[in-house]
């Protein structure tokens, strides 16, 4: 089964650290979903598993051979991101063209297919494009790439919710007939929730998870109720954040629920609250 | 690198582009031209040499215009296609000289049309190569000619695309506005090096210039003084010269920008 590592990979800009020493690996045949807040490191990893810019130290393997400036494994993934990489002069249907120069498994006419289901006129230029079909586009081009690993940062960016949901089923059956690896970075968790297999989620550009999605889910509960009873029943548990609401409270809390008074009731969280308690509540 | 290759010289984002843009400034040159064919005539331009040399010397730096454009959008498209920098810079190193030729073939050709139509009105149009001296008109198309009109002027097509590469290199690592005023740097340069100093390695190709130009002239001109295994020696020498001079200031800064861009991160607008 070919694989993407990630070993100790670390991105030091002038005044801040993108990435500090982040280690997980991407296996061929799954979906993983890359979360965090703003800044937390998700492009700036895209963009290193895609050469686009080198870690300061630290390296991504791929099948055991280092990408950084391997055409042989670059040309195995690709990424796409909010970032217009492609000349917005070119029309829909000439870069569909053009990537056949780097891909070989590039399949032309599966992308015209899907500009025609997404409603999208492969001969407009990318310039003549709205923010969503834009996106829409770029889309398109990683699906249609036919690269083993596909890394889609924010692909759902300005879209619409039908859109939205189209891409999602896309993405679904594009994987279920490549196998490739499709590691989607976005900020529509619940919506993109029952697409993961597995979770990777970035916090001040270290990763503070890597977990089947379900497992992850479970590893945390929600305790509801008045802030009084919450406060008691959390107390000398691990309580990832807390929320309250006049005199009512809920907090998330790790673990499983034991010894839960009547006056709490409990309930799992999804994978957007997990998120906002995992990484520094809503605040 | 062959991918690569293939995509510069067949894609329209390569090659086709490049030629669409250079084309289309020639075709800018050639109305100016048309223009003051025209300013001349109204003035009652006789049949002497007209001593403009817009081709020559605006037509290297609409080319080096064009190849930052088109670098530039190919560097994007390539590294988004899985392109290393690697095989991107060394696929430029080789895009550029062809790219330069045949630009140059198009001036030439640019040059020949505008000669033909001025002719017809009773006018010549000097070229670089002869434009120092005083030639008769009749050798203007002379083909050995020609060929030495046609080295300057690669040479000057790869003495501008060195403002192209220094601008990307430093754009590249340090944006660009940086990489304008780098450039800008660079030209300003060459502009004082070609002013009238008795110093500086342009000054003294200047002097060759003109004195390669005297030895043509008495070797197409068959003076029965020059000695004939000189001259067969001299024509592809200055040729040489002239290519070569273009070429050692092309590969410097070449290599710049081969440092430069070699690490530096390839980002869009967002």
């Amino acid at each position: 089964m070919s694989m993407m590592e990630f070993r100790s990979v670390c991105k030091d800009y002038r005044k801040k650290t993108a990435l500090a020493g982040v280690s997980f690996s991407v296996a061929k045949g799954s979906i993983y979903g890359l979360l965090g807040r703003n800044g937390a490191g998700k492009t700036t990893l895209v963009n290193m598993a895609g050469n686009r810019d080198f870690p300061t130290s630290g390296e991504v393997m791929l099948d055991g051979e280092n990408v950084r400036e391997n055409d042989r494994a670059l040309r195995r993934i690709y990424c796409s991101g909010a970032e217009e990489l492609i000349p917005t002069y070119m029309r829909v249907k000439d870069v569909l063209s053009s990537m056949k120069y780097f891909y070989k498994d590039m399949d032309a006419e599966y992308g015209l297919k899907l500009c025609e289901r997404f409603g999208l006129d492969p001969k407009k230029k990318l310039s003549q494009l709205s923010t969503g079909y834009r996106m829409i586009a770029k889309d398109i081009f990683a699906l249609a790439s036919g690269a083993e690993f596909i890394f889609m940062d924010e692909p759902t960016l300005g879209l619409d919710p039908n859109h939205r949901e189209l891409l999602y089923k896309v993405i679904l059956e594009r994987f279920s007939d490549t196998e490739a690896a499709f590691v989607i970075s976005t900020h529509q968790i619940d919506e993109c929730a029952g697409l993961f297999e597995r979770c990777l989620i970035l916090k001040e550009g270290r990763l503070i998870a890597d977990e089947d999605s379900d497992k992850l889910r479970r590893s945390a509960y929600v305790a509801e109720g008045k802030a009084a009873d919450v406060d008691a029943f959390t107390a000398g548990r691990e309580v990832l954040s807390r929320t309250a609401v006049g005199s009512l409270c809920s907090a998330c809390v790790k673990g499983e629920p034991q010894n839960v008074p009547d006056s709490i009731e409990i309930s799992q969280p999804t994978l957007q609250q997990l998120l906002i308690a995992l990484t520094g509540g809503g605040e | 690198m062959r991918e690569f290759l293939k995509f510069g010289f067949k894609s329209r984002e390569g090659l086709i582009s490049y030629l669409a843009m250079f084309g289309v400034s020639l075709c800018g040159l050639f109305m100016v031209h048309m223009v003051l064919l025209g300013v001349l005539k109204y003035d009652g331009g006789g049949s002497e040499t007209v001593h403009i040399l817009i081709y020559e010397m605006l037509s290297p730096l609409f080319a080096a215009a064009a190849l930052s454009i088109t670098a530039g959008r190919m560097m994007r498209t390539a590294t988004n296609g899985g392109t290393s920098r690697r095989s991107f810079l060394l696929g430029m190193g080789l895009l550029c000289p062809v790219f330069a030729v045949i630009s140059t073939a198009m001036t030439e050709i640019a040059y020949l049309i505008t000669y033909a139509i001025f002719s017809a009105n009773g006018m010549r149009l000097s070229n670089i190569g002869f434009d120092y001296i005083d030639i008769s008109s009749k050798l203007l198309l002379d083909p050995r000619v020609m060929t030495f009109d046609t080295a300057i002027c690669l040479s000057l097509m790869l003495l501008m695309y060195t403002l192209s590469l220094i601008y990307m290199g430093v754009k590249s690592r340090f944006g660009g506005k940086a990489g304008f005023v780098a450039a800008g740097l660079l030209g300003l340069s060459y502009y004082f090096s070609l002013e009238d100093y008795d110093i500086g390695i342009f000054r003294k190709l200047l002097w060759y210039l003109e004195e390669s130009s005297n030895d043509m002239i008495l070797l197409f001109e068959y003076d029965p003084n020059y000695p004939l295994d000189v001259a067969a020696y001299t024509f592809p020498a200055y040729l040489m010269m002239f290519i070569c001079t273009g070429a050692a200031f092309f590969l410097a800064a070449y290599l710049i920008y081969f440092l430069l861009a070699r690490r530096a991160p390839v980002r869009g607008k967002v």
